[in-house]
């Protein structure tokens, strides 16, 4: 029965190529003069308007098709809508240790919060029924600051879609939270010309270079684009905060990567690659910055200081360091540069979903995350603040209050405050 | 550039935005449910529970890379739990098959041929370079006019209208030249 429908088929590609014999062409015939329709379905393959029309047509009545019955599902209970709440919970953990002793009691326990979460047994009264209001979870908004090399500055959140300026040799264009690089004809003998990007907290945004590179900013992360090279931009520096990129191969050039200077010398990490995938984290008050290969290859190499100039020179001569995927290289403190090989790298770039992960931070350190991913104020009302450190996970939608209550309840000795109004967290005595 | 889903709408439960993820990302899905079921005619079926699965869970997503991971992860259990359990369901299909009509009758013939025949023009969309890839699934996919694509890809009408020309050439140029159907 098959048969006769891919014969069909076979004969129309045949005729079509001219590669028909005439017995196979006269069946053909026989069959398009069946009916008008067979005729049609010809001239739909010849023409290219007719094409065009009937590949609309086509993709339409199947997503139609299909929407005719999703859409019925929705408005009554789904298989998945109909389960018993208990299954759709979502959790957020923090583990907690305080002194050693302790640790040594819960290092193998983990503490799991269940927060349940009222599943939309009617699709009309969703909205109502969102137990978490957006202002108050980690979700991420897509705000972000623009300076260009004159020193404008445009906040992107606030201005529509479309083409927005000329920089250096670029034309800079925003739609929802991407701002896009296009090359232009311009010419342009300025060196050194600088536009800056910055997430606000509580904001993600991402850039697309021109050739397709691609970099995501995690919340609270400012990042340098050198626009006055001639046809792409191939150097970045990431001031403060993390970002992923995703570099499209180039063989002749590469994309160069600078991290903020490491406190204690002045020692700066500059990242080579050719194409690949990697994360930084390098936030301005963290004593760690970490590199993590996602995929491809990369090198670190370690500077005494750091000067524009250096994003130009060749690296060769300079101490580096080569990651292989799953490798992540911690630039500590005093310069030098540790590797810990196969990381969960899906873990790694886990805040592009909105998951705040922690492991062994301390109290502070704690506070400052909440300030970037909430965009809330931390006051404080006391000069100690416990040593404690809390190691999780925090899912996108949970509120910040049950974050505050976790950590309180962790850290019996930690004592806060939140005032949703003025979005301020106060430590207390 | 892609136009994008209204994230914030899509986790409020907004349907619009929900039939725009749909236009979007439907034809791709069902063609990779496809590749787990060859005939079986289940991969609209799995795709189509798919979506509303999706659509239970809209206050999860914060990113459309997010919803489209979830949306393939789902067809994926769907489609290996499908495999799993066909065994067993072979004898119903096959009684069902038998209650149908024939396929020889001739509109279900001529239905059949031109629904494999567009299945296998569109299917090729992915096999296109990126460029073009992106043009034919806004127009196609997204519904989008060669003027709004246009206007997304900050580029003139005439380099669309062109891309889609060459674009539909090639996927013809694809169908015509694969002998295995």
């Amino acid at each position: 029965m098959l048969d006769k429908k891919h014969h069909i088929i076979h004969l129309i590609k045949k005729r079509l190529l001219g590669k028909i014999s005439p017995g196979e062409d006269a069946e053909l015939q026989d069959w398009l003069a069946e009916n008008e329709e067979h005729r049609k379905l010809l001239e739909q393959l010849t023409n290219d308007d007719l094409m065009d029309k009937q590949m609309t047509l086509f993709v339409r009545s199947q997503v139609e098709d299909a929407w005719m019955v999703v859409q019925k599902n929705l408005n009554t209970k789904s298989p998945e809508a109909a389960r018993p709440r208990h299954q759709t919970k979502k959790y957020i953990y923090i583990l907690g240790a305080t002194a050693a002793a302790f640790i040594i009691i819960v290092s193998f326990s983990i503490w799991y919060f269940f927060v349940t979460k009222q599943n939309n047994e009617d699709s009309r009264s969703i909205v109502e029924m969102n137990p978490y209001s957006r202002h108050e979870s980690a979700i991420p908004a897509y705000k972000a600051k623009l300076t260009l090399s004159n020193g404008n500055t445009i906040l992107l959140h606030t201005i529509k879609d479309g083409t927005i300026t000329t920089d250096g040799v670029f034309k800079l264009l925003k739609h929802n939270e991407y701002l896009y690089y296009k090359t232009t004809a311009i010419v342009s003998t300025d060196r050194n010309i600088y536009n800056s990007l910055s997430t606000l907290n509580g904001s993600h945004f991402r850039v697309i270079l021109p050739g397709g590179s691609i970099i995501n900013l995690n919340v609270a992360t400012a990042v340098k684009l050198d626009v006055s090279s001639i046809s792409a931009i191939r150097n970045v520096e990431i001031t403060s905060g993390e970002a992923e990129f995703s570099v499209t191969p180039d063989s002749k050039d590469s994309f160069r990567v600078t991290m903020p200077a490491v406190q204690q010398n002045g020692i700066t990490g500059i990242i080579e690659v050719k194409g690949t995938r990697f994360n930084v984290k390098a936030y301005e008050d963290d004593n760690e910055k970490r590199v993590t290969l996602l995929e491809g290859n990369l090198d670190i190499y370690t500077l005494p200081a750091y000067s524009p100039e250096l994003t130009n020179v060749s690296m060769a001569g300079y101490p580096a360091t080569s990651l292989k995927r799953g490798d992540q290289a911690l630039l500590q403190d005093d310069g030098k540069i540790s590797v810990r090989h196969n990381v969960d790298t899906a873990e790694v770039v886990s805040w592009k979903n909105g998951i705040v992960s922690f492991n062994k931070s301390h109290t502070l350190k704690m506070l400052k995350l909440i300030s970037r991913w909430y965009d809330v104020n931390v006051e404080f009302s006391t000069t100690k603040v416990p040593e404690f450190y809390f190691t999780g996970k925090i899912t996108p939608e949970t509120d910040i209050q049950t974050v505050i209550d976790i950590m309180q309840f962790q850290c019996d000795s930690l004592h806060m405050k939140y005032d949703s109004t003025a979005r301020k967290i106060s430590v207390l005595p | 550039m892609e136009k994008m889903i209204d994230m914030e709408a899509f986790c409020n439960g907004d349907k619009n935005e929900f039939r725009k993820v749909m236009d979007k990302y439907y034809m791709d899905l069902r063609f990779y449910a496809e590749k787990f079921h060859k005939n079986s005619g289940v991969a609209p079926e799995i795709t189509n529970e798919s979506f509303i699965r999706l659509f239970n869970k809209h206050k999860d997503f914060v990113s459309e890379q997010a919803v489209k991971s979830f949306l393939y992860k789902v067809v994926t259990n769907l489609s290996i739990n499908e495999l799993q359990t066909q065994k067993a369901r072979k004898t119903r299909e096959r009684n069902y098959c038998l209650s149908l009509p024939s396929i020889e009758e001739p509109s279900i013939l001529f239905d059949s041929i031109q629904k494999d025949m567009w299945t296998e023009l569109v299917k090729r969309i992915e096999e296109l370079s990126d460029g073009c890839k992106t043009i034919l699934k806004m127009h196609y996919y997204e519904g989008l006019s060669i003027d709004e694509i246009a206007r997304l890809l900050d580029t003139n009408t005439r380099n669309v209208a062109n891309q889609l020309y060459y674009g539909r050439q090639k996927l013809l140029k694809m169908f015509l030249n694969d002998t295995s159907s």
